[in-house]
């Protein structure tokens, strides 16, 4: 009884105690193969990894790699009739050190805005790209769409194409996603 | 069982984890300073995206408690910037790694649509680094301790089970990110280099002829998965712990040559250093700051010196 009780009394008990909770909770919530059991299992850990923020993700460039270059060109129609284009930031555009300050956007853009899982975020991406045309002098903007542009990069067994290759943009493929009207409260 | 006491509890010195605790706030540092000049765009009203977290409470979300407005994330974001510099120094270390933890995590919260996997690390770092001895050396609070008569002349041998902790998180991390890998086709035919390599946003440096020869496309693809899973697994081996760590260290310099991701590469060359055993990391640590020595300010005191 006392060998218990000093055993509880001890710091380091609680320590490892804690130390296999963590460990399990972060192995069975975040280890990449889903299963049903799996889930189960997870269940009680879910509040604690969610509590503190501990969800991680290291899918990077998988499965898959990306296989394709692409930008998100926006088109603002303003109050006057008037039609403007604008590139969302665009990295192949930017300098080495114009690339290192900006390369959030690239993620933001590239990675999210342009998925159609992201549809939740192409309101406020419209309403951003809006006031972004009344800032740079092009009048009162009352609709944004938004295209894609992009090419595929084919399997190398197919059609191996050097490094530094380029295509122009008038040849990309595109598409128009989202349209939205822009009221006076969105800018 | 024993095993297990001895892996989390054994007294083994601390230099290690404070040069890692180093290296990352100056990570957190440029991390930060670099968001400052877009902060109007990631976290205002008015920016990219509104405000995208969950509007429950969690933990670890300033958030909760403050309007997600362009002010509170300003000052949140200077905050955090303040505390990474007082880790940088070691002032109150453990409170500043939970006050860089929470602030990062709250602007996380803001906009994970802006994040990469540099900044899941960098957050899940200072959870760990919380609990962490590491600023039981190269520090401030050292040099105070010294100066009340607390610390001994060379830093205690303290129990390194949040180093452990930090450990299993890398590894998990780098056999997580090999796992992935291999359910693709790209990867497990060799030939994932040659579609990141064709990625114009994320060029950087050309390296001539590699990615432009099958084969060699081939080797780079198998050696990135070769070194991530021996990160993940056989770097818990002792003779090959040294050398797995170099084979990542070079596996990053290359990325960081020829693709263009801002800090993560840095970010995770800095977490190798505190994949070496404890001792491995003193001697490092030591060996850098005899390297240091000459750079260090003639005019300071001699205590003060001492007392570092």
């Amino acid at each position: 009884m006392s060998k218990i009780s000093k055993t509880l009394r001890d710091s380091r008990f609680w320590i490892g105690c804690f130390c296999v909770f963590h460990c399990l909770a972060i192995f069975l919530c975040e280890f990449p193969r889903i299963s049903p059991v799996r889930e189960v299992v997870a269940a009680p850990f879910r509040s604690y990894v969610r509590f503190f923020n501990l969800g991680q993700n290291w899918s990077m460039f998988a499965p898959e790699p990306s296989s394709i270059n692409a930008f998100i060109r926006a088109e603002v129609k303003f109050r006057d009739g008037s039609v403007r284009f604008f590139d969302l930031p665009r990295m192949s555009q930017m300098s080495l050190v114009e690339r290192f300050f900006k390369e959030r956007y690239r993620k933001w853009a590239l990675d999210n805005v342009r998925t159609d899982d992201h549809k939740a975020v192409w309101p406020s991406t419209a309403r951003y790209v809006a006031r972004l045309a009344r800032d740079s002098g092009g009048g009162i903007p009352v609709e944004v769409s938004l295209w894609r542009h992009w090419t595929l990069i084919k399997d190398p067994l197919k059609e191996f194409v050097p490094t530094g290759y380029r295509i122009p943009d008038e040849k990309l493929e595109k598409f128009k996603f989202h349209t939205q009207a822009i009221r006076e409260e969105d800018l | 069982m024993n095993f297990l006491h001895k892996f989390l509890f054994r007294k083994e010195p601390v230099e290690g984890i404070a040069l890692f605790r180093i290296l990352i706030s100056i990570m957190l540092i440029f991390n930060a300073l670099l968001l400052v000049p877009d902060l109007p765009d990631f976290f205002g009203e008015k920016g990219v995206v509104e405000y995208w977290g969950p509007s429950g409470f969690q933990g670890s979300n300033l958030f909760s408690f403050f309007k997600p407005t362009l002010f509170n994330s300003t000052w949140i974001l200077w905050l955090h910037l303040c505390s990474a510099i007082s880790l940088l120094f070691g002032f109150f270390t453990r409170s500043s790694a939970w006050i860089g933890f929470i602030t990062l995590s709250s602007l996380h919260y803001y906009n994970p649509l802006i994040l990469n996997s540099g900044d899941t690390v960098l957050r899940l770092m200072l959870f760990h680094l919380g609990f962490s001895q590491a600023g039981k050396a190269f520090s401030l609070d050292r040099y105070f301790s010294r100066g009340a008569g607390l610390a001994p002349r060379v830093p205690r041998l303290e129990m390194p089970w949040a180093q452990r902790l930090i450990q299993l998180q890398i590894s998990f991390l780098y056999f997580s990110t090999c796992f992935y890998k291999l359910e693709g086709r790209a990867w497990a035919y060799g030939e994932a280099t040659y579609y990141t390599s064709r990625l114009w946003d994320f060029e950087r440096f050309p390296l001539p002829y590699v990615f432009d020869h099958l084969w060699a496309i081939r080797a780079t693809t198998w050696g990135s998965l070769i070194i991530e899973f021996a990160l993940g697994t056989l770097i818990w081996f002792k003779p090959l712990r040294v050398p797995v760590i170099l084979a990542g260290v070079l596996l990053h310099l290359g990325i960081e040559y020829t693709m263009n991701i801002p800090l993560f590469e840095w970010i995770m060359m800095s977490l190798l250093v505190v994949m070496l055993e404890p001792r491995q990391g003193r001697a490092l640590a030591l060996w850098i700051q005899a390297r240091l020595a000459v750079l260090r300010p003639e005019g300071l005191p001699f205590s003060v010196k001492r007392k570092l």
